[in-house]
């Protein structure tokens, strides 16, 4: 049977390269997973696409990496849990992409699923669907999503056996599933 | 992917139905126990959103 490595958190910071697209996995900060960011900050890595539903809070988890200037890109649907990312947004440090969280969730689930996109009325009609392809669909106004994938994925899980069968519990499971997935 | 877990188990240890992502996911296992994580300082947000406005 298939033995998954196991790995300190320092070597896992340094298996990411600059310029990649990272998922995060979590709700918010929410089962983030909390001590790989901070690993991550800690290595030279920088020019980071950063995806999920927000940039952690001030300092602490994705915020580490924000505030050491490693993020060029961040695409999530809830920054307004940490000011210094609506600050960064605002100041063109880094360009934000948002999506209604249940597309991104579902963008996430796509780009790990094959799937090439989806339409949904979620957006349709606001800002948010600026520039983005859209569809009458039976009568409603449809906006097309294209897919995400990663070029590499952090989730935090509450059990894994050594075969990487993950458990996870309470909000793990609501983007875990999917950002595991999406850079396989 | 890189899962950052609070405890690896044996095979066979997890339920079938306990499982949200297969192994085959996974490249890699990273062992965080809870201890280790620092949980977010909510009095220090408290004082991030007052001073913020």
């Amino acid at each position: 049977m298939r033995r998954v490595p196991q790995i300190s958190i320092a070597e896992a910071a340094r298996l990411f390269r600059s310029g990649g697209k990272l998922i995060v996995g979590g709700f918010g900060m929410s089962r983030h997973p909390v001590p790989l960011l901070h690993a991550l900050a800690e290595t030279q890595i920088r020019d980071l696409t950063y995806v999920g539903i927000n940039v952690g809070e001030p300092g602490l988890g994705g915020g580490v990496l924000l505030r050491s200037g490693r993020l060029e890109r961040a695409i999530g649907s809830c920054f307004t849990g940490n000011a210094e990312a609506l600050r960064a947004a605002q100041s063109g440090d880094i360009e934000v992409e948002l999506l209604p969280q249940g597309s991104l969730g579902e963008a996430i689930r796509a780009g790990g699923a094959g799937i090439g996109g989806f339409f949904t009325p979620a957006s349709a009609g606001t800002p948010l669907a600026d520039g983005m392809e859209t569809r009458l669909v039976d009568g409603h106004q449809m906006v097309l999503v294209r897919p995400i994938r990663g070029d590499g994925s952090l989730i935090r899980a509450w059990k894994a056996d050594t075969a990487g069968n993950l458990h996870c519990r309470m909000p793990e499971s609501n983007f875990n599933q999917a950002a595991a997935r999406a850079s396989a | 992917m890189i899962a950052e877990v609070e405890d690896i188990v044996p095979v066979g240890e997890l339920a079938p139905k306990t499982i949200h992502a297969p192994g085959r996911f996974v490249d890699y296992l990273v062992l965080a126990r809870p201890e280790t994580v620092r949980q977010p300082d909510r009095q220090a947000m408290k004082r991030h959103w007052t001073d913020s406005g």
